[in-house]
């Protein structure tokens, strides 16, 4: 008995490591718990209460840079924005023609990305806005490019996004002139994947990919991405395509939470 | 109990600077990883306890700030390399400079690997990004190190 006693002592560095790994794997296995969540929120709150410097080295550096690009984006949309209330115009009028009820535009709460957390590879996202912004779970989180991701975990002044680069980020999408609908999955990085495209569909290098509208988070025809290349497999009846997602997790600084789909202020 | 105090504080320290300076310093998605760095000497100062004790505590809290699908997927590699490097502390007067340095380059090359490979569990990665976001992580860790530790000697505590 002694001599356990002291083989388990002159062990004792080797057992508590297997104590750590077991520990980190059984984590890794059951980390969607709800126990799991609530760490989250925990964190999201201490984030969300820590004063963030007004000024950082990155505004420095980037500051002249970026201010030419928003300078040439502003006129690039006000071109655009002349053009859509024109095209809006003659929307309205189509849908009055065809007695389509006037949609209302959605509500959208502006948030700043004051976390992208503490791991060497960018997985989540964390925003200066909760609760108290009438914030709440499964809300879609946009960029002006494109679609973020959606609202995971919500304290009252901060909301962890879940990113649609996140492995486990699944959404249904249209893409294609035929509007061809599947199932959109993140690869690695900045690209997609959608599955469960026929292949004989139209589709080509270019297309954009919207959301389908199927889905109680997603409202239709949010932008999501890209085709890259549609991969034809010998033999199966759908193809892959590969899709460059627009939205940027790594430099997004301001998004928008859609608050609600319609009846807005 | 004062030696554990002063490990939290650091670690206490590190973290805004992980959450806040190094997505300012990263190269393409890798961010450099300030709390293995910090690990790395504290661990070969206060030996494999210690390093594994903090390996595991600072990996989860990363985790925890990060996404929730990769909970564990920090604090099992740190955990081995809080006992890989607190290997160095019995060590450090035996080995030469040359060979102390491919060791922490091997521990942090092999945190990078587990790390990436749980990363990319589940995802049709392609193998060459993910080999080149493995060296650029080891490599960025190690030379942060290796640089540091010709300013801040690495040396084994005398407790």
């Amino acid at each position: 008995m002694r001599n356990l006693f002291e083989l388990l002592f002159y062990l004792k560095e080797l057992l508590l490591l297997l104590l750590a790994v077991l520990v980190s794997l059984t984590l890794l296995l059951t980390s969607d718990s709800e126990q799991a969540v609530a760490m989250q929120g925990v964190y999201a709150n201490i984030v969300g209460a820590v004063p963030r410097p007004s000024l950082d080295l990155s505004d420095l550096i980037s500051y002249k840079a970026e201010n030419q690009t928003l300078r040439q984006r502003l006129i690039r949309y006000t071109l655009l924005n002349a053009e859509l209330a024109d095209m809006a115009r003659e929307n309205q009028r189509l849908r009055r023609m065809l007695g389509f009820t006037e949609s209302s535009p959605f509500r959208l709460q502006v948030a700043e990305v004051i976390s992208r957390g503490a791991s060497s590879v960018l997985s989540t996202v964390t925003l200066n806005v909760g609760a108290e912004q009438e914030v709440v779970p499964n809300q879609p989180v946009l960029t002006l490019d494109g679609l973020l991701g959606k609202t995971l975990t919500v304290a009252p002044e901060a909301t962890v996004v879940h990113l649609v680069t996140d492995r486990n980020f699944r959404l249904s999408v249209k893409v294609g002139s035929q509007g061809l609908r599947g199932i959109l999955r993140p690869l690695y990085g900045s690209e997609g994947e959608i599955i469960g495209i026929s292949s004989n569909g139209d589709i080509v290098p270019g297309d954009r990919v919207l959301t389908s509208g199927f889905s109680d988070i997603y409202p239709k025809n949010l932008p999501v991405g890209e085709v890259l290349e549609v991969i034809n497999i010998p033999g199966e009846s759908y193809s892959r395509v590969r899709v460059n997602l627009y939205a940027d997790p790594q430099n997004a600084e301001h998004v928008f939470v859609m608050i609600s789909r319609g009846d807005g202020p | 109990m004062a030696t554990a105090l002063k490990l939290l504080l650091v670690l206490v320290v590190a973290f805004p600077a992980q959450l806040y300076l190094a997505p300012l310093l990263r190269i393409g998605n890798i961010r450099p990883d300030f709390i293995l760095i910090i690990l790395v000497f504290i661990s070969s100062r206060y030996g494999r306890m210690a390093g594994i004790l903090l390996g595991f505590a600072a990996g989860l809290s990363q985790d925890v700030t990060g996404s929730l699908s990769l909970l564990g997927a920090n604090a099992l590699p740190k955990s081995i390399v809080g006992y890989t490097v607190g290997t160095l502390n019995g060590n450090l007067t035996v080995w030469t400079p040359r060979v102390i340095n491919l060791y922490i380059f091997g521990s942090i090359l092999g945190h990078a690997i587990i790390y990436q490979v749980i990363m990319v569990q589940g995802l049709a990665a392609p193998m060459g990004k993910v080999m080149n976001n493995i060296l650029l992580e080891a490599l960025m860790s190690s030379v942060m190190v290796i640089g540091m530790r010709y300013i801040i000697p690495l040396v084994a505590s005398k407790e």
